[in-house]
């Protein structure tokens, strides 16, 4: 019995030592696991001497525990890989207003809130996707386009309920208005050549095999597959071309990851420090080398394989703006059966 | 002490379902029942997917499961030790991992195509008959678990009847030896079936709406994370009725027998075309549900070679740690349950256990959420941040969700043992604690372990609830696997999965082996 009343202890005494706030130290929530980011918190750390910690899980679950969690939450930032996530947890009362010169002269306006509760960091165009042998550039162009009944059979994407998508739709309907979004919902329902499934990649797969002509992906996907081991990854990613939508409308459409300081933070300093670092132009380098994401900082280019897509217009429509739309994107797939 | 004997049983109950019940009571103290936004042609769609998926692997898993087990628990022919090992590996797959693996081997220039150098043969899996397959693949290995021990404890005397009967095979089979192995099959068909109900990320890869997605369309989709709640309660309440349907099923017809006999009948040894028809069907069925798999993940790995992550290594001290941890503390709460409801029942025992037992068939992240809650609201009354992000909370949300995964077997050694051998440890007036160390323990032995092996299995691959609750910093290999795949560099994600294949195949070896099961 003493053996298991000291264990308890122990286990006990490891969960309130690890809920101490220590000074040189930042909580951090995450929805972006990639390496590039472990890299850049390590970065951080050697240069601040503050300690980085992180828990990773999906935004949608991440906002929900901070709403649970309250004052007593040990996160003092979140991450988010999506506009939706961002604007909801600031709705929601999650976040807080920062002041900091740096992240304004960094972060262009469109990629902020208002408010200054979240910057972005990072970007990811919604491109097309398509099969050069089967169609011809000259036949593209906006999002709204998608819905021509000459695509009837050719359109793949993931389903509506991928934030990718949803940011998309929202962004028609803070571009276009609702009647115009669930007119496009429905034609490009109506021109899918399969029901939404599988993830990006396999899309693009489904595009090279000839399972549909065209699809709507982010660019970081495509990155991913150009610089995969597998040279089938590669091979496959070689034989489609992509299309920057909408160059004669509003621009293609840029989803962000991006950043807030919560409003329990222990640590505010130290979260407004680190992001002040992930926005500077060191750290932007490594996003966009290492993870084939574009840039937020415009005082750092394109690199890597991103690079070699090309430079195009991108929608500047304020990102709070889409946001706002996010349910409501939802109900118009819905609506138009986007499964 | 007598009463509050019979008080263990509930109170245990209790104390495992209160985040369950913390989201009942959430659902109550929001006050909002509806379900606005999933509107009713789409919930009529989730029952009928759910439906299809549930009865689908239900009929695979026991087919699978009951095959696998008769063979390998009653016959010896060529290979058969090799299968008992490989019939249990499907489990350590996260069952998306074996979907991921599946596409990439049937995929447009996938490497079935590569194989036969025909890049066009594809084989398009991403739909209802696909998941329904890999679900069971991934699943039956409960039934085989659990059936074979029982297959295994038969007592020659049924074999010695059967043989003076003149019962056919069939015959013998179907009214004989089934009927003996029913409740652990049963047992692990409902671990098979809560886990198809509460998956999410296999479902969502293929396109198919099941119930769970449902769920997570409100609370992802929408933010709507009470109306997932309400979703997941109306799930409860199903899987509840079924489970108190079987139970008066089950004590109608009682099946307890005195198999614990000490001359278990001995494994026939099969001969000619015998022999080779119970290697055939192993091999085939080790194919589907593993070494294609497995094939996949070494060539993936292979190509990641050089480029290897060695850090994976140390998630699996994490993974190792908390997981033997938390499975010894499961199923030592699992035997303290059935044994006080077995000496000291009593009706809230009864319901109490069912209780505990529903964590298992709602998403392991709606389970988080109840923690959650929990525990924050702990840490209010205390004043101070004493459970939230603790490995406490995620200690108690694996206890919540998987209690179901070890009970079942607890219980189904506990019906092995005849009462006449509670009364006469009662009648030589043995102390309590005694009896349970040198009689009930040993004779519970094969159970016990067979229930930690699932639940040590079931924890490797945790996703959910430890993605929610872990403590900061502290990544486990199911986390690993997730993160890789979902940056879809999926040929990353083999080396984490193989390790993770890798380390349950130790466990079973270990669990198997004469140090641990003793002499027989």
């Amino acid at each position: 019995m003493r053996i298991s009343s000291t264990l308890l202890k122990a286990f006990l005494g490891l969960s309130i030592a690890s809920s101490f706030a220590l000074a040189s130290e930042i909580n951090v929530y995450s929805h972006r696991h990639y390496d590039s980011d472990k890299a850049l918190f390590k970065a951080f750390e050697e240069k601040s001497g503050i300690k980085v910690n992180v828990i990773t899980a999906k935004a949608e679950e991440l906002v929900s525990k901070l709403k649970i969690e309250g004052a007593n939450s040990p996160a003092d930032m979140l991450i988010t890989s999506d506009i939706g996530n961002l604007y909801e947890a600031k709705e929601e009362g999650l976040l807080q207003k920062i002041d900091s010169k740096t992240l304004n002269a960094n972060i262009p306006a469109h990629l902020r809130d208002n408010d200054s509760e979240w910057f972005g960091l990072t970007k990811r165009a919604r491109i097309f996707v398509y099969n050069p042998e089967k169609l011809s550039e000259k036949e593209l162009g906006s999002y709204l386009d998608l819905s021509d009944p000459k695509f009837k059979g050719k359109l793949l994407t993931r389903t509506s309920s991928n934030s990718y998508n949803k940011s998309l739709l929202a962004s028609i309907i803070a571009n276009h208005g609702e009647a115009k979004a669930l007119e496009f919902a429905k034609g490009l329902v109506a021109n899918f050549a399969r029901d939404p499934k599988g993830n990006d990649r396999d899309q693009i797969k489904a595009v090279a095999s000839g399972e549909g002509d065209l699809a709507i992906v982010n660019t970081y996907y495509l990155g991913i597959m150009l610089n995969s081991k597998d040279p089938k990854d590669v091979e496959i990613a070689k034989s489609v071309k992509l299309f920057f939508p909408a160059q004669k409308a509003e621009g293609t459409h840029i989803n962000i990851s991006g950043a807030g300081v919560t409003k329990y933070a222990k640590n505010k300093e130290n979260a407004i420090k680190l992001i002040e670092f992930l926005s500077s132009v060191e750290a932007q380098t490594l996003f966009a080398e290492a993870n084939h994401e574009y840039p937020a900082n415009p005082a750092v280019k394109a690199s890597g394989t991103v690079a070699t897509f090309g430079t195009f217009k991108e929608d500047t429509l304020p990102l709070s703006e889409v946001g706002k739309y996010t349910k409501k994107a939802v109900e118009i797939a819905t609506k138009a059966n986007w499964r | 002490m007598q009463k509050f004997k019979h008080l263990l049983a509930p109170l245990l109950g209790l104390v495992i379902s209160l985040p369950i019940l913390s989201l009942v009571i959430y659902f109550i103290v929001q006050n909002d029942f509806g379900v606005t936004s999933i509107n009713l042609s789409e919930l009529v769609l989730y029952f009928k997917n759910t439906a299809f998926v549930l009865f689908g692997t239900a009929f695979l898993v026991l087919f699978l499961g009951i095959s696998t087990a008769f063979m390998s628990a009653r016959f010896e022919y060529f290979g058969s030790r090799f299968f008992s090992l490989t019939f249990v590996l499907p489990l350590a797959f996260p069952a998306y991992i074996l979907g991921y693996s599946y596409v990439g081997f049937f995929e447009f220039h996938g490497i079935l195509a590569t194989l036969l150098s025909q890049p066009k043969v594809k084989l398009d899996i991403l739909n209802i008959y696909g998941v329904t397959a890999i679900l069971s693949f991934a699943m039956f290995p409960y039934v085989f678990i659990l059936a074979r021990v029982s297959f295994a404890s038969i007592s020659s005397t049924v074999v010695e009847l059967v043989s003076l009967k003149q019962l056919s095979f069939c015959k013998a089979f179907f009214t004989v030896y089934l009927p003996l192995a029913y409740p652990a099959i049963f047992a692990g068909l409902v671990l098979a079936v809560m886990e198809v109900l509460s998956d999410y990320g296999t479902v969502a890869y293929f396109g198919v709406d099941t119930f769970s997605v449902g769920i997570f369309k409100s609370w992802f989709g929408y933010g709507n994370l009470s109306e997932a709640i309400n979703l997941s309660i109306i799930m409860l309440i199903m899987v509840f009725t079924i489970m108190f349907a079987e139970s008066r099923f089950r004590a109608k017809f009682r099946f307890i027998s005195s198999t614990h006999s000490s001359n278990k009948a001995p494994k026939i040894r099969l001969q000619g075309w015998r022999n080779a028809l119970a290697f055939g069907v192993s091999f085939v069925i080790s194919t589907f549900t593993l070494f294609i798999p497995i094939g996949v993940l070494l060539y993936w790995f292979y190509l990641d070679f050089n480029t290897l992550d060695w850090g994976a290594l140390s998630y699996l001290y994490r993974t190792l740690s908390l997981n033997i941890f938390s499975s010894l503390a499961i199923i030592a709460l699992a035997f303290m349950m059935v044994y006080a409801s077995r000496f000291y029942p009593s009706r809230l025992g009864v319901l109490s256990q069912k209780l505990s037992m529903l964590g298992y068939s709602i998403p392991g992240a709606i389970v988080g959420i109840g923690i959650l809650l929990l525990t924050n609201f702990i840490d209010q009354s205390v004043g101070k941040v004493l459970l939230g992000g603790s490995f406490v909370a995620l200690v108690f949300a694996y206890l919540t969700r998987y209690f179901a995964a070890s009970i079942g077997s607890v219980e189904n050694g506990f019906s092995k043992i005849d009462k006449s051998i509670d009364d006469a440890t009662k009648v030589f007036g043995t102390d309590e604690f005694e009896r349970i160390f040198r009689v009930y323990l040993p004779l519970m032995r094969p159970y016990l372990l067979s229930g930690f092996l699932i639940l040590y299995i079931d924890l490797a691959k945790e996703l959910p609830a430890t993605l929610l609750l872990r403590p900061f910093n502290y990544d486990t290999i199911a986390i690993r696997i997730y993160e890789l795949a979902s940056n879809e560099i999926l040929y990353k994600s083999a080396f984490p999965s193989l390790l993770l294949v890798g380390t349950t195949a130790i466990a079973v070896l270990l669990l198997n082996s004469k140090f641990v099961r003793g002499r027989r």
